[in-house]
């Protein structure tokens, strides 16, 4: 099959079970990090309910264009005791070791931005979003007030609402 | 800025070249032993620089200086060529896997950051980009495949499309996009995963000399507390003489003999933290090319896979591995990336296949780039030798 643009497009809605079943793969296990490694399996469960969804901010810009920000958005059932929560990045790099805090059950990141004329409605959006996604991801865990936490939740590709 | 290569005692007993190795105990900068420094007096490598295998800096005479500022990692394959000008990189640049920048440039040396009393922010050049003659200032970044041409300046807050080829000042808003906060985070995660690998590369090879070269472990970092050999056949296997570098948990089906007929030079299969990537067999394997997954990235390659010169086949973004299925041909200068391909597919030269899937006996073309589910868009630069 030769790809023109137009079959790219045809060819990108298969799904990606379409593409796994075509290649031999046993991948499906978890690295944890080093220091949970012992003691993953006793964790409380991760934080559950994730919903990830985007949010498009509008404003005026002049002159008949826009300016506009899209919102990746992760939210998770609060969990029962934690104190805080914290969130672990995934680089294609590599993961900085250091979490950062988070005080509420959601967190939100800016994806995908730009300035244009309204007709042009959000330009480039998707794209931005799928570079995002290839490059970084989320995990969430709780953290008690005595300091034990959660296994850290699956990870969450930046940009991405599906599941 | 100065150029931390100093006399270390535990090297001289190892018999290690200083020429090769820059370490020191406050700050931490390592040089990957196969990588070439050529014009050495007029090279400059800041505090906590991280040189990857098979990168290339070349200096020309006084007036073509090369000078790396502090925290930037120059990755594997990179080529940083001044003798048509001085390069000036400033602190906290990241030269993904094959970048190519050609002097005169200067990348993150100007322009501004996103918080206004910050002197210092990242700024990133992608897979086989080149910033030819260019600026790329302050917290902006080149896509994977994209080109900026001599006298063109890539303003803070700016990311260049992949695959765009940026020839005037005209186009720039055309061809860039807004930096968001998500990449500012993304870069700020590389510089610090850098920072382990200097520190971790820097440690291993004061122990253990002949770790850092050939086939052999991936360093101790944080991400790992355990060193793993790469199998070749089965066979846990380190061979420091080897020419190209095969690093931590690569699993190859090839014996070692196979892969000395099958694979050319300078190249890079680098699994830094230990975790697996398989390659079910090599066919061929280009010189210049370079793998490279993470924690929570595995690759998985088919049988008779075969790689073009400086080929980037790279893990991404920790949720998704990238897998290929047998028989793969990936074209010279091809980047494959966080990407699901089909046995019997082929990339074509220069081409990117990113976020995306691909069914069994797909062709992209030469000079396409496809990212998820966007429409494949063009490299501008098809006919321009890099």
């Amino acid at each position: 099959m030769l790809i023109t643009p137009k079959a790219i497009c045809a060819c990108l809605a298969f799904s990606i079970g379409t593409a796994l079943a075509a290649v031999p793969h046993s991948h499906g296990h978890h690295h944890p990090e080093p220091e949970d490694a012992a003691t993953a399996s006793s964790l409380p469960a991760a934080p559950g309910g994730l919903t990830k969804t985007l949010q498009d901010v509008k404003r005026p810009s002049g002159r008949g264009r826009i300016a506009w920000s899209t919102y990746w958005k992760l939210c998770w059932q609060p969990v029962a005791g934690a104190k805080y929560y914290e969130k672990r990045l995934l680089t294609s790099e590599g993961a900085p070791r250091k979490p950062a805090r988070i005080n509420s059950n959601c967190f939100r990141v800016e994806a995908a931005a730009g300035e244009n004329p309204s007709s042009e409605g959000l330009p480039k959006r998707d794209l931005m979003l799928s570079m995002q996604a290839a490059q970084s991801a989320i995990q969430i865990r709780a953290v008690f007030p005595d300091g034990q936490t959660t296994a850290w939740t699956a990870e969450q590709a930046v940009g991405e609402i599906q599941p | 800025m100065l150029f931390r290569t100093r006399f270390n005692p535990v090297f001289a007993a190892c018999g290690i070249a200083l020429s090769a190795i820059a370490f020191q105990a406050d700050a931490l900068t390592f040089v990957d032993p196969t990588a070439r420094l050529v014009g050495r007096p007029n090279i400059t490598l800041g505090n906590e620089v991280f040189v990857a295998p098979f990168a290339s800096i070349k200096a020309g005479g006084l007036l073509q200086p090369v000078r790396i500022g502090n925290q930037s990692n120059i990755q594997d394959n990179v080529d940083v060529d001044a003798t048509t000008g001085a390069i000036l990189i400033g602190t906290k640049v990241i030269l993904a896997h094959g970048a190519t920048v050609k002097g005169p440039a200067a990348i993150g040396m100007t322009g501004r950051c996103p918080v206004l009393r910050q002197t210092t922010c990242p700024s990133f050049v992608s897979f086989n980009a080149v910033v030819d003659g260019a600026t790329i200032q302050k917290d902006a970044m080149v896509s994977a495949l994209a080109r900026v041409a001599p006298g063109v300046t890539i303003p803070s807050g700016r990311k260049v499309l992949s695959g765009a080829n940026i020839t005037s000042n005209a186009q720039v808003a055309a061809k860039t996009v807004a930096m968001v906060q998500a990449d500012r985070d993304f870069m700020a995660g590389v510089i610090t995963v850098n920072l382990e690998f200097a520190a971790g590369y820097a440690e291993m090879a004061a122990l253990e000399p002949a770790k850092v070269r050939g086939i052999g472990p991936n360093p101790i970092t944080a991400f790992d507390l355990h060193e793993v050999l790469p199998t070749l056949n089965g066979v846990e296997t380190a061979d420091p003489t080897f020419r190209n570098r095969i690093i931590g948990d690569v699993r190859i089906g090839n014996t070692l003999p196979e892969l000395k007929q099958r694979m050319g030079a300078n190249i890079s299969l680098r699994a830094d933290e230990g975790h697996p990537f398989v390659i079910g067999s090599i066919a061929s394997m280009a010189s210049k090319t370079t793998f490279h997954a993470l924690e929570l990235t595995d690759i998985q390659a088919g049988l008779n896979g075969q790689y073009g010169f400086h080929s980037v086949v790279h893990g991404g973004g920790a949720v998704a591995e990238t897998i290929a299925g047998d028989n793969l041909v990936l074209g010279d200068w091809a980047v494959l990336f966080r990407s699901n391909v089909g046995a019997g597919s082929s990339i074509g030269y220069k081409s990117l296949v990113q976020q995306a899937t691909l069914p069994s006996g797909t062709t992209v073309p030469d000079c396409t780039v496809i990212i998820g589910a966007a429409p494949a868009t063009p490299v501008e630069w098809c006919d321009i030798t890099p």
